[in-house]
């Protein structure tokens, strides 16, 4: 399953709350300000890295760039994908949820 | 519609009832997909458990009212109320203050429960 | 995603939540329908409900030097011929009127930009049902 996020958060709360209700082997896809989270060294980037063993993270290349966060900057094991990276996730997840 | 065309639908619905017209807007889609004789579940989170609350007064502030849609849902053949469980506690509410009988279920089992759906729509 | 990944041809559903001067939802929405349609894939229809109606609105004048989603949606929809569905009810809730209802309040301008057509939340459902996925863009 995929779910795709589009804001961020950094308080641990949200974060952890988010993360608790990504089922084992889901796919967390971050669009527009949700790719603030994959900011190395961001509390929000810390519980994600705890989380890959049970959760895969991708992240969308325009919306990064946009916002001035560098490859450098991603914290580790993160996929960044361009739109059609995003159109094949959606592909290959048939259930799909949009977190507001 | 028939057979194959059934989708399982789940309806998230995150957001307070009276802050915005949100819940109004996601209600008549909830009740439009009923009506195609899909298979309609709703999932309450966060201030989301607020739409059920018991004792509502929307027209001190001249909104519609939400809630009793709710009651509505067994003549729409709208089975399941699904709460998550640590969203009321931390809103200080308990299934006495809610207009109707719901299932809880803890926010580990989410993820899982949404995955059994076809078609998630959020609100 | 490596080249070797060839997915199969899907229809895809699209639902937008959201107006263009809200998030940057309508942004999102958009990129990703261009892309599926370079891939291959089909958009069955894009569906405009609760502050997504702002997409379809005519005259939406944005300075020259600022995209227009309005004009980017009209465009999209004359090349690919896609379905681009307002909610009736959203739609009439916030002002956005087509020809007829304009004329029948005695409204002179149809506010309704090119390419979009206005309809019930029906239309919705069905595209959820047909294809074979739902993407929702929010706020």
């Amino acid at each position: 399953m995929l779910h795709i996020m589009n804001h961020a958060a950094f308080d641990s709360a949200p974060v952890d709350r988010l993360l608790s209700r990504i089922g084992e082997g889901h796919t967390l896809m971050l669009i527009e300000n949700g790719v603030y989270m994959v900011k190395r060294g961001s509390v929000a980037a810390e519980r994600l890295e705890r989380s890959l063993s049970d959760l895969t993270v991708c992240v969308l290349a325009p919306d990064l760039a946009a916002r001035g966060i560098t490859a450098a900057e991603v914290m580790a094991r993160v996929t960044v994908v361009d739109f059609g990276g995003f159109v094949d996730l959606a592909v290959d997840n048939a259930v799909i949820h949009s977190w507001i | 519609m028939t057979g194959p065309t059934k989708k399982k639908f789940l309806f998230v619905m995150q957001e307070a009832p009276h802050g915005s017209c949100y819940a109004q807007e996601a209600l008549d889609l909830l009740l439009t997909t009923a009506a195609f004789g899909q298979e309609v579940s709703v999932l309450l989170l966060d201030d989301g458990v607020f739409l059920i609350k018991k004792g509502q007064q929307p027209d001190r502030i001249d909104s519609k009212e939400i809630a009793p849609v709710f009651l509505s849902f067994e003549i729409y053949d709208v089975r399941r109320v699904i709460v998550e469980q640590e969203s009321l506690h931390e809103r200080g509410l308990d299934q006495k203050d809610l207009l109707l009988p719901v299932e809880t279920i803890p926010r580990c089992r989410i993820g899982a429960l949404i995955a059994c759906h076809d078609r998630v729509v959020n609100s | 995603m490596d080249s070797t990944h060839t997915p199969p041809t899907m229809k895809f559903a699209i639902q937008i939540n959201s107006g263009p001067y809200q998030s940057e939802s309508s942004e999102s929405a958009y990129q990703f329908v261009r892309a599926a349609l370079r891939k291959g894939h089909e958009v069955y229809r894009v569906f405009f409900y609760y502050d997504g109606i702002d997409n379809a609105f005519r005259y939406a004048s944005p300075p020259d030097d600022e995209k227009s989603m309005v004009q980017r949606w009209s465009q999209l929809a004359r090349r690919h011929d896609i379905d681009l569905v307002v909610c009736i009810s959203a739609a009439q809730r916030r002002g956005l009127l087509c020809i007829e209802e304009a004329r029948r309040v005695g409204k002179v301008d149809p506010d309704l930009a090119d390419g979009f057509r206005i309809s019930g939340l029906g239309q919705l459902v069905e595209a959820a049902i047909e294809a074979d996925r739902l993407l929702v863009f929010s706020a």
